[in-house]
């Protein structure tokens, strides 16, 4: 078990550091000198400002050598500072990331509360017409735009029946955005839990399972849940990246003050240093959050737990 | 592309070569019939657009504004009196063409990355593997954010945006088709009569990993259109007056009280699309699976 | 000791549903099972033998159609299936499956697995379903039972496996257990044991026994009476004496004739003198996988082939015998080039094989073809056969493509087949025509030597005689050199001049045919046959040897001249 989370603890670790070097070079692939671009909508900035800023910023020396200024102030716990308002990345990251965070994993419970019994269901009536009433359900709810989900949600609960608000911070705010994002994933959720439950009802021990004479109900939650879940489980921290990537959308919608939408605005502003710190923390959140799910799946299957 | 279900190299060739049955047995599912179908009309309407369309989709003033859908304008016409048929007919083509391009682009480079790793091993396959593992976890829509904070924001660059950020996806994918191919024994068979690499991966992994590949993609398309709305929602797309739909539906928002259909129509004609291609992917692997078949 | 009737099976048909209509699998079968009697059921792939075991049991899937009766202790279990047949499963009829990997959960532990039916059944409490089930352990022969309860599957190995399965269905104290081809995925060894472990059982707890099997082997070491079946069909039924001494049927006799003999008619080896330039030599081959872990770092490092040398002469037919594990295929598949070795050298017709590059790597393969053992994979699916065999002579040849045509002709009726075939896909043929296919696909380059990987392991008996009798033709007629790779020593009796005993990577015993099947020296070649099922109930069983323990063997001995053995 130790050797298999060494090694996802390393791909982890590799993951970030190229994440690091992406970063790096993202201001270069701008066509066109970024200094220039990041200040283009701002008037009256002189070109010694803009000096000021390409050397602050380290651009006016050699690659390599500004990827390892970047990772030496990364490692101090510098991501720069904004072009506008010039506050500390960092801060300003950190003052929104929960905000994703708690909208990431509420989600993810609203999709796997629906969707995993949803998938048992089907796949435990396959072939029935539940089975295809359900899944023909799942493919139209993947089918469903989630920025048009929300704005459906929006309009009737929130402007139309006014039962919950348009935007803001509240707890009550978080409701119509972690169901948008949670919906449409709960059809993937489903669409998953089916396959992989599908897959163990064709296993030789279910069929020994019943050959011992055990009622269909245990063998159902004993042999059959248990062996099923697991696939689930390892497709989890994808599935919380997914999370985290539709997030950038929702919050766009509800004005949810995540890291997501200081993203989007970010990218209108060229404001780079943001997105840099954006995309960093995105892939450190998305590690952390998979190395953890790795421990938990190590720890329920025994084929690792004890190797 | 938040399906990765796409547990397809299974599919046995076997099937899929016989092909006079398969168009029947895709048709035979409901699956694969609605999504031929709404798949079918789309494709008119996207060619046909020029006839069928009543207005011009970008001419203001074609109508009085916030006009409900009736029977002069069918669908209404928006804020600056255009009328909706035309633009959503207008903009059904270029859905389609987002779609096509994006992920043509993403399946070429995916599936030659995919089949060259598989076919190479070693070294080539670790890193290129690796490095699709690592760009497939930071989710395709995270890459098409950064591509078009680099690019800058436009349709052009989003769809390829989208197109970059799907490769690791088909990659992974056409990977591990050709895995299971390239470790049967009638790929070692050929390699033992001599064949050499341009042989073995164009005469025999491609003709056995592309089935399963053109389920991927047609499934992809559902995504690839997805994710261009979603950034043309965001503002980061499509730019007026383009009549793209997620742009169109971005520009509903203000408008949400007072003209509703603003915010229906553009949504259910993206729902559709994408339903259309989901049903006719989940179709396609249906007819051409063995086991589904003898159902 | 009472034989009164266990189980009356009476007109049992079995109707499945595929592609929107009814295939009958079993048709109007009848037969009886007494107490302490072991029945088996023989046929070939396809006879419904195991869709009969599954249709006793009601594991057959939704939408098959039963019809008859089958009297189990008063009750008609096919009658009001589902209450009748849930009563009597574990407790009554007691199932053990053929692939012991997959049929134990691999997410419970075995304690668990094993006690939750007796726990259901309102049998034991826990604290005694747990006594019982270390003791039943201990009587199927699993070291420190009492370690056991609190460990999984992967934990065990096949056969400790198939213990485990024995001892599970025994807990329940059933009247009858259906063993579904209970020693088809293990080692011939390990199956000696698992046999005798049944045989036991029976005869200990005087229960009824039904054997589904497809090797006559088997069934002459094991089973009291035999019900041949082919087709769904019913053919023969008869005491397992009288059956083999005087088949009825000529299906049987068709059956029992293809079944090889170790004690038959060995082929009777030609002798090849030592030249000085043998056709196929292999020096000091090395070869270790390592299982990866983690990232870059490699651990559990496996040698596949240690210090391994042989060589063979031309015309001369070699075969290398091993269980799984043994490193057989990976020498077959590092001799013709399918994977790198670590270190050795592969010398074909004086042409150091292993240093060969690019081009004249790829000219020089044409030498040394091989044939596989899945005959559903060894074919590209989505190439017309004509297309597949041509394909060595397009590489190799510049022809025209009508003289290759023409070849491919002369091919395909050299191996039995008619050229009008070659137009086909090869889902349109059987498992041994596709095996047929797949040898004229190595002949087509004219190669010196063939590699055959456990050619005939996959086809039914009647099939595997067929084609070991094209592979002798062909060797004869154009006097190939072929390396034979196979499990079955009885097998490789028929077809080689020389056999080479290996396990762990390492050839144990070397020598011609006749010496190495009847005055075997190494104990585990002797081991090996001993174990191997002889289709003969007179014939006094063979002694089983206990596996001797062996973790390096010396460097290899002549005994006798070209009789060779570890130390």
């Amino acid at each position: 078990m130790l050797s298999f989370l060494a090694g996802r603890l390393t791909m982890g670790l590799l993951t970030v550091f190229v994440t690091t070097i992406l970063v790096t070079l993202l201001i270069h692939l701008v066509p066109g000198d970024p200094v220039q671009i990041m200040y283009a909508q701002s008037q009256g900035t002189t070109p010694e400002q803009m000096e000021e800023v390409r050397k602050s910023l380290g651009l006016d020396k050699p690659i390599p050598v500004q990827y390892f200024m970047f990772v030496g102030r990364l490692l101090e716990g510098d991501l720069g500072y904004t072009i506008r308002g010039g506050q500390p990345v960092l801060d300003v990251i950190l003052q929104r990331l929960p905000n994703t965070i708690v909208l990431a994993v509420a989600a993810m419970a609203i999709a796997i509360l629906i969707g995993v019994p949803i998938g048992f269901f089907a796949a435990y009536k396959q072939g029935t017409i539940w089975d295809v009433t359900l899944m023909i359900t799942a493919i139209a709810g993947i089918s469903m735009p989630h920025f048009w989900l929300g704005l459906i949600l929006l309009f009737y609960f929130a402007v139309d029946l006014g039962w919950l608000p348009v935007s803001g911070g509240g707890p009550l705010n978080l409701v119509l955005p972690a169901v948008t994002l949670g919906l449409s994933n709960a059809a993937i959720f489903a669409r998953l839990t089916r396959s992989s439950m599908i897959d163990v009802l064709s296993q030789d021990f279910v069929q020994t399972a019943i050959a011992k004479g055990l009622p269909q109900k245990l063998v159902l939650r004993r042999h059959v849940l248990r062996a099923g879940l697991i696939p689930i489980i390892t497709m989890m921290g994808l599935q919380f990246a997914f999370m985290m990537g539709g997030a950038i959308v929702v919050e766009n919608i509800f004005s949810w003050n995540g890291v997501g939408r200081m993203a989007v605005e970010a990218i209108f502003q060229r404001d780079y240093p943001i997105i840099q710190g954006f995309i960093l923390t995105f892939a450190v959140v998305v590690v952390i959050v998979s190395i953890m799910l790795d421990a938990v799946y190590a720890f329920i299957d025994p084929r690792i737990r004890r190797s | 592309m938040g399906e990765i279900t796409v547990n397809t190299p299974g599919l046995s060739a076997e099937s899929t070569q016989a092909s006079p049955g398969f168009w029947r047995r895709l048709v035979r599912t409901p699956n694969g019939f609605i999504g031929l179908l709404i798949v079918t009309i789309l494709i008119v309407c996207a060619f046909g657009a020029d006839f069928l369309a009543p207005y011009n989709p970008t001419k203001m003033g074609s109508g009085p504004r916030f006009l409900p859908p009736g029977s002069d304008f069918l669908l209404g016409t928006d804020e600056f009196g255009r009328d909706m048929l035309s633009r959503i007919l207008y903009g059904s083509r270029l859905t389609l063409l987002i779609g096509a391009v994006a992920v043509g682009i993403s399946l070429t480079a995916g599936m030659l990355l995919g089949m060259v790793a598989a076919y190479c091993r070693g070294w080539i396959e670790t890193v290129l593997m690796r490095s699709a593992d690592i760009l497939f976890s930071f989710t395709e829509t995270l890459i098409a954010l950064a591509c078009v904070a680099v690019l800058g924001p436009s349709l052009q660059n989003a769809v390829l945006a989208v197109s970059i950020a799907g490769i690791p996806f088909y990659a992974r994918t056409c990977y591990s088709a050709s895995l299971v191919e390239v470790s049967k024994p009638y790929f070692e068979a050929s390699i033992a009569a001599g064949a050499g690499p341009f042989r073995m991966v164009f005469h025999h992994l491609l003709p056995n990993v592309l089935p399963t590949m053109i389920v991927v993609a047609t499934l992809g398309v559902s995504t690839a259109i997805l994710a261009a709305a979603g950034l043309s929602f965001l503002g980061l797309g499509a730019q007026p007056p383009t009549p793209e739909w997620g742009y169109m539906l971005a520009g509903s928002r203000d408008y949400i009280n007072r003209a509703p259909w603003l915010m229906t129509i553009p949504g259910i004609a993206i729902a559709i699309t994408v339903l259309g291609f989901n049903l006719l992917g989940d179709g396609f692997r249906t007819a051409l699976d063995p086991k589904e078949r003898d159902r | 000791m009472t034989s009164t009737s266990l189980l009356d099976v009476e007109n049992l048909s079995v109707g499945l549903r595929s592609n929107r209509s009814m295939t009958t699998v079993v048709s109007d079968l009848s037969f009886h099972l007494k107490q302490s009697e072991i029945l088996a059921i023989v046929g070939e792939s396809g006879s419904g033998k195991s869709m009969t075991a599954k249709a006793l049991m009601g594991l057959l899937p939704a939408g098959a159609r039963i019809t008859g009766s089958a009297q189990f202790k008063d009750v008609d279990i096919l009658a009001n299936a589902d209450r009748n047949v849930q009563a009597i499963r574990g407790t009554g009829i007691g199932m053990i499956f053929q692939e012991p990997m997959s049929a134990l959960n691999p997410v419970l532990t075995i304690g668990l697995q094993m006690t939750e039916a007796l726990r259901v059944h309102g049998l034991a409490n826990q604290a005694d379903a747990n006594k019982r089930a270390i003791e039943m352990l201990d009587r199927v022969g699993i070291s420190a039972p009492h370690t056991r309860l609190g460990q999984y599957p992967h934990e065990f190995s096949g056969g400790m496996r198939q213990r485990v399965m024995i001892a599970m269905t025994m807990l329940l104290e059933p009247d009858l257990i259906i063993a579904d081809e209970p020693t088809t995925a293990l080692d011939v060894t390990v199956q000696a044991q698992i046999l005798d472990l049944l045989k036991e059982i029976v005869a200990e707890t005087s229960i009824g026994m039904l054997l589904i099997t497809h090797d006559m082997g088997v069934v002459a070491e094991t089973a009291d009476r035999v019900l041949v079946m082919k087709q769904g069909s019913r053919v023969e039924e008869a005491g397992v004496r009288t059956l083999f001494a005087d088949p009825m049927a000529p299906y049987t006799k068709a059956l029992l004739a293809a079944v090889p003999r170790l004690d038959g008619n060995l082929s009777s080896p030609s002798e090849f003198p030592d030249s000085d330039a043998p056709i196929l030599e292999v020096r000091n081959l090395e070869k270790s996988f390592s299982k990866k872990s983690g990232f870059w770092r490699t651990q559990a490092t496996t040698k596949a082939l240690k210090n391994v040398s042989l060589s063979v002469q031309e015309g001369e037919t070699l075969a290398i015998v091993g269980e799984s594990g043994s490193g057989k295929s990976t020498l077959a598949r590092a001799i013709t080039r399918l994977l790198t070795v670590d270190s050795g050298r592969v010398i074909v017709n004086n042409q150091d094989f292993l240093a060969l590059k690019g081009q004249s790597l790829r000219k020089a393969r044409s030498d040394i073809q091989m044939i596989f053992q899945d005959p559903y994979s060894s074919l590209d699916p989505r190439f017309k056969i004509g297309r597949t065999i041509e394909e060595p002579i397009h590489i190799h040849q510049n022809i025209e493509s009508s003289q290759a045509r023409k070849r491919v002709d002369a091919l395909l009726e050299q191996v039995g087949l008619t050229p009008d075939m070659a137009d086909r896909y090869p889902h349109e043929f059987s498992g041994g025509q596709r095996q047929r296919i797949a040898i004229s696909r190595a002949l087509a380059s004219s190669p010196k030597i063939i590699v055959a990987d456990e050619p005939t392991s996959a086809l039914d008996v009647s099939i595997q005689a067929q084609v070991l009798d094209l592979l002798l033709r062909l060797k004869k007629e154009l006097s190939l050199t072929m390396l034979f790779i196979s499990h079955d020593l009885a097998v490789v009796g028929k077809i080689s001049d020389r056999v080479a005993v290996m396990r762990s990577g390492q050839i144990l015993e070397l020598g011609p045919t006749d010496r190495i099947l009847l005055d075997p020296q190494h104990p585990y070649t002797i081991a090996l046959l001993s174990a191997a099922p002889s289709p003969d109930p007179e014939r006094e069983h063979r002694l089983r040897v206990d596996l001797p323990h062996i973790k390096d063997a010396g460097p290899l001995r002549e005994i006798q001249s070209g009789h060779w053995v570890a130390t």
